[in-house]
C-alpha cells in the first residue's frame, strides 16, 4: 500500500514539474505582411497641430526666486549692452590659532606670518559669456549691507530701513586685488584666482571685515561663478623657517546683484532665469481630429484623437532670444508640469512632471527626456506621449501645464519662446482584427 | 469503505484541478493554428499516441474522451491526465520558424456506477488558436526612417467538457453516449512596436472572443474474442457560436460555425502473446464549414488512419510491466494554409510514433511516455512543418 502511494506521488511531482517547463511556449511564428487578415495591420500616421486647434495661454508670471537662491554667482559687464553685476560675499572666520605638526608633536600658534594667499571661485564656463579682454576686479564693500535683501540699489532693505549704495551695485572700499582676463571667459579657465598680497590678505580675515565685491570691467561679460573661498599659506612664528601651513576659509553668505531687472515679453512664452519665469498654459484635446489616412488623399476621415493611439506627442517650441543680456547662454533644464489650480494664477500650486522619462542604462536612473534647453536649438522639443496619451483618452481631455525652469532660479538667463507652439503627435489607427 | 473512496476520489478531483489549472496556457503545434478554425487536436493519451494515435478498440477500460463507452467496466475510481510538449519548425516562402509548445491535451476521470456503469467527466483539446504573423518595415516619421515591427498573434482555443455515461451489456459488449460542451476563448492582438532610440511608444490593439457549443458523442466497445476489440464512436456538434467580448474593439459582430460530424473506428487484435496491433481511423466532415470561412481558406473534410504495435511481456501479468509500442499515423488536414485563389491544397500530416509504458501497483498506475516525429504540408500546401512531440500520461486507479 505505501508503495503505491509512493508510486503515484513520484509521478504526479514528475508532471506538475514537466508542465512548469512548458510555461516557456513560443507561440509558431510566420513572416510576411500578406499574412495579416484583413484590417489587421496598424498604420501610423504623423499630424503637428497648431495652437490654435489645442492650446490656450493662461498667463505668464516672475519672480519665483532671486540670487539668494540661486547657486551660482555672476559678475557682468555691459553685457548685450545692458546688463551688470556685482559679486558680494564674506567668508567664515580666519582661524585665530593655527594648528600645526612639527616632529611629530602637535602644535598651535596665534602669531603667524604671511607667505600667499588667493580668493578663487570655479567658473561655470557653459553659463558665461565674453570674449574680449576683462578686468575682474576685487574690493572691499565700503559700507554696510544686508546679504539678504541687498540689490543694485540698495545695500539694506528690510522693515527696519532702507539704505540705499553709495555707489549703485556695492559701493567700492578699499582695492585688495585684480585679475586680467586677456580673452575673456576662455582666459578664465575652470577658475579665477585673485592674489592677495600681505595688506589685502590682513584686511579680508579681519574680524570687522565687512565683506568683498567683485566687479569686472574691459570689454562686455557675463561670467557665472561658484562660491568664493580663500586659501592662504601662512608660517607659525613657533615653527621652523621653511614650514608653512596651508589654510583654507570657506565662503560664507554670498550674493549678486544686478541691473536691468530681466525684461517680460508681450506676447513670448517665459521660463527659468534667475525670477524663476513661468507660463500657464492649457491643452484641450477635446475637438482634436485627425485623419485616417496618408495627408493628400482625398476626402479622408478624421477621428477624435481619443480614438486613436497616441506613439509620440511633443510640444514644439520655438526659441526667441529676449533683450537686455538675459538669454541663456549654456543648457538650461525646463519641464512641464501640471497646474491644479489654473484659475489662481501667479499663486497656483505645481503638480508632477508630465515630461516623458527615460532609463539611462547605465546608472539605471530615470530622467526626463529632452528636460534641457540648448540655445542653439532652433526647436525646443518637449515630450508628453505618456501624459498626453492619459490626457486624450480621459473624460475631461484637457490638462493645465506649466512651462518653468527646474530647479526654478537655477539659471540666470531666461528662455523665451515664440507664443503659439505646436503639437506634434504620431498615432496609430486601430487595427480591427476579425475572425474568419 | 465509503469514506476510504470519498478520500480517494477526492485527492484524484484535487490532482485533476491542479493539472487542469496549469493547462490555461495551452499553445500551438502548427502555424495551421491560425488557419480556419483552428488546428484540431486530438483528446489522446500517451499510450494511444505511442501506438500512432490508434486509441480506439483497446483492450479493456479506455479513458480517452474518444469513445464514450471506454470507461465501461472501471473498477474504481480514476483520472488520467495527459501533458504534451511540441518542438516546431516551420517553413514558407521566404521564412522559417520555431516554436515550442506545452498542453494538456487529456483531462478525464470515471467512476464506476454499480458493477456495470460508468460516468466520466473530461475535458479534452478541441480547436488550437495559438499563431501569430510577424513582418518589419520601416516608416518615414519626423523627417527619419523608424523601424517598426508589426505582430498579429492569436491565442486561445476550444476544448470540449464531456460528460459520459457506460454501461456493460455483457462481458464482451459495452455502449456508451456522452454529452459535450464546447467552450473557449481567444485573444487577438495586433500590435506595432517601434525600433528603439526612436523615443516612440508602441501601439497594441486586441480582441477577445468566446466561443460556445453543443454536442453529444455515441460509442460502442466490442470484444468478440479475447483477442480481439472492437470499438466505435460518433460525435456531432451543432453551432459553434463565436461573440466578441464585451469592450473589445474589433470589427466582429459574432457567427456561427458549424462543427463537424466525426466518426471514429478502430480495432485491436493479440496477434502473440505478448504483441497487440492497434488500428484506427477517422473522418470528420469539415467541410459543413466550407462555405462560412473563405476568406481563411475554407475547409474540407479531415481523415486519419493510424496504426500501432504493442509488445508486452506476458510473463509479467499481475506484476509490474513496461510495454513498448511503435505507431505511425496519415491524414488529411481540414484547414490550408492560404486560400485556393492563391493555388495551395489543403495539408496532410504524417508522423511516427514510439512509445513505453509503465505498468505499476497491480494496475493502479500507469504512466506512459509517446515521443513522435512528424511532417505537415505536401505538395502545394505552401506550408511545411516537422515537430518532435512527447506525451506523457499518468493514470490512476482510486482502489
Amino acid at each position: 500500500m505505501r508503495r503505491r502511494f509512493y508510486t503515484g506521488r513520484g509521478l504526479a511531482l514528475a508532471l506538475a514539474a514537466l508542465a512548469g517547463v512548458g510555461c516557456t511556449d513560443r507561440i509558431p511564428t510566420a513572416g510576411g505582411a500578406e499574412l495579416f487578415p484583413g484590417g489587421a495591420r496598424p498604420r501610423t500616421l504623423e499630424v503637428t497641430l497648431p495652437a490654435e486647434s489645442f492650446l490656450q495661454t493662461l498667463g505668464r508670471f516672475s519672480g519665483f526666486s532671486g540670487p539668494r537662491e540661486a547657486g551660482f554667482l555672476l559678475v557682468a559687464n555691459r553685457f548685450e549692452g545692458a546688463l551688470e553685476a556685482n559679486t558680494l560675499g564674506r567668508l567664515t572666520a580666519f582661524p585665530a590659532t593655527i594648528n600645526y605638526s612639527q616632529g611629530g608633536t602637535s602644535r598651535s600658534d596665534s602669531v603667524f606670518g604671511f607667505v600667499q594667499a588667493q580668493l578663487f571661485a570655479a567658473v561655470d564656463t557653459a553659463a558665461s559669456a565674453g570674449t574680449g579682454q576683462v578686468t575682474l576686479q576685487l574690493w572691499e564693500v565700503g559700507q554696510e549691507w544686508d546679504p539678504a535683501t541687498a540689490t543694485w540699489q540698495l545695500a539694506v532693505d528690510t522693515t527696519g530701513g532702507r539704505v540705499a549704495w553709495r555707489t549703485p551695485g556695492g559701493t567700492r572700499g578699499a582695492a585688495l586685488s585684480q585679475l586680467v582676463l586677456p580673452q575673456g571667459v576662455r582666459s578664465a579657465g575652470d577658475t579665477v584666482r585673485f592674489a592677495l598680497d600681505s595688506l589685502a590678505f590682513r584686511r579680508i580675515i579681519r574680524t570687522d571685515f565687512p565683506g568683498f565685491l567683485v566687479t569686472a570691467n574691459g570689454t562686455p561679460v557675463r561670467l557665472q561663478t561658484r562660491s568664493f573661498a580663500l586659501r592662504a599659506s601662512v608660517r607659525p612664528r613657533s615653527a621652523s623657517p621653511d614650514t608653512t601651513i596651508t589654510v583654507s576659509v570657506s565662503p560664507a553668505v554670498q550674493t549678486f546683484v544686478f541691473t536691468p531687472e530681466p525684461p517680460r515679453a508681450e506676447s513670448a512664452w517665459e521660463a527659468g532665469g534667475i525670477r524663476a519665469a513661468r507660463t500657464l498654459f492649457r491643452i484641450d484635446l477635446r475637438n482634436v481630429r485627425v485623419p485616417v489616412c496618408e495627408p493628400g488623399g482625398t476626402a479622408c476621415p478624421t477621428v477624435p484623437l481619443r480614438e486613436v493611439t497616441l506613439n509620440q506627442a511633443a510640444l514644439l517650441l520655438r526659441p526667441t532670444p529676449p533683450p537686455g543680456g538675459f538669454r541663456p547662454i549654456g543648457p538650461m533644464p525646463i519641464l512641464v508640469r501640471r497646474v491644479l489650480e489654473p484659475e489662481l494664477g501667479r499663486r497656483a500650486p505645481l503638480s508632477d512632471v508630465v515630461n516623458d522619462v527615460e532609463l539611462n542604462t547605465e546608472n539605471q536612473a530615470f530622467s526626463y527626456r529632452a528636460g534641457t534647453f540648448v540655445p542653439t536649438d532652433s526647436v525646443y522639443t518637449v515630450p508628453l506621449t505618456a501624459y498626453l496619451s492619459g490626457v486624450a483618452a480621459s473624460d475631461t481631455a484637457v490638462a493645465n501645464l506649466a512651462l518653468l525652469g527646474q530647479p526654478e532660479g537655477a539659471s540666470f538667463g531666461v528662455a523665451w519662446f515664440a507664443p503659439n507652439p505646436r503639437l506634434r503627435i504620431v498615432y496609430t489607427v486601430p487595427a480591427r482584427p476579425s475572425l474568419p | 469503505m465509503m469514506s476510504r473512496r470519498l478520500r480517494v476520489l477526492s485527492s484524484l478531483l484535487a490532482l485533476g484541478a491542479a493539472l487542469a489549472a496549469g493547462s490555461a496556457p495551452a499553445a500551438a503545434q502548427s502555424l495551421l493554428a491560425g488557419r480556419g478554425l483552428g488546428y484540431p487536436l486530438q483528446p489522446l493519451d500517451a499510450r494511444a499516441r505511442g501506438l500512432g494515435g490508434a486509441g480506439l478498440g483497446l483492450p479493456g477500460v479506455n479513458y480517452s474522451l474518444v469513445n464514450p463507452a471506454g470507461a465501461a467496466g472501471v473498477p474504481a475510481p480514476a483520472i488520467v491526465a495527459t501533458f504534451q510538449s511540441d518542438w516546431l519548425d516551420s517553413r514558407l516562402p521566404g521564412g522559417e520558424s520555431s516554436a515550442s509548445t506545452a498542453r494538456f491535451p487529456l483531462l478525464n476521470a470515471a467512476f464506476p456506477i454499480g458493477e456495470r456503469g460508468a460516468l466520466s467527466v473530461g475535458y479534452g483539446a478541441f480547436l488550437d488558436r495559438h499563431s501569430a504573423v510577424e513582418v518589419s518595415d520601416s516608416l518615414r516619421i519626423g523627417g527619419s526612417n523608424v523601424g517598426v515591427t508589426d505582430r498579429f498573434a492569436t491565442q486561445g482555443g476550444v476544448g470540449r467538457l464531456r460528460i459520459g455515461g457506460a454501461y456493460a451489456l455483457g462481458e464482451r459488449l459495452a455502449v456508451g453516449a456522452a454529452a459535450d460542451l464546447y467552450s473557449g476563448v481567444a485573444r487577438d492582438t495586433v500590435s506595432r512596436v517601434f525600433g528603439t532610440g526612436a523615443g516612440i511608444t508602441s501601439s497594441s490593439f486586441g480582441a477577445d472572443y468566446t466561443f460556445r457549443g453543443l454536442g453529444g458523442a455515441l460509442g460502442v466497445r466490442w470484444a468478440p474474442s479475447a483477442a480481439l476489440s472492437l470499438a466505435a464512436a460518433a460525435s456531432a456538434g451543432g453551432k459553434l457560436e463565436a461573440r466578441r467580448a464585451e469592450g473589445t474593439d474589433s470589427a466582429f459582430a459574432g457567427r456561427s460555425y458549424t462543427l463537424p460530424v466525426t466518426l471514429h473506428a478502430g480495432a485491436s487484435g493479440r496477434v502473440a502473446p505478448g504483441a497487440l496491433v492497434a488500428l484506427s481511423g477517422e473522418w470528420a466532415g469539415w467541410s459543413a464549414a466550407d462555405a462560412e470561412i473563405p476568406a481563411a481558406g475554407g475547409a474540407r473534410d479531415s481523415w486519419a488512419v493510424a496504426g500501432g504495435v504493442e509488445w508486452d511481456d506476458p510473463a509479467r501479468e499481475g506484476r509490474a510491466s513496461y510495454p513498448l509500442r511503435l505507431g505511425g499515423r496519415y491524414a488529411a488536414l481540414p484547414f490550408r494554409w492560404g486560400s485556393a485563389a492563391q493555388g495551395n491544397d489543403f495539408p496532410m500530416e504524417r508522423a511516427v510514433t514510439a512509445g513505453l509504458g509503465a505498468r505499476l501497483a497491480s494496475g493502479a498506475a500507469h504512466a506512459d511516455l509517446a515521443g513522435e516525429r512528424g511532417w505537415r504540408g505536401g505538395t502545394g500546401a505552401t506550408l511545411d512543418e516537422s515537430y518532435w512531440r512527447i506525451t506523457l500520461s499518468l493514470t490512476l486507479l482510486g482502489r
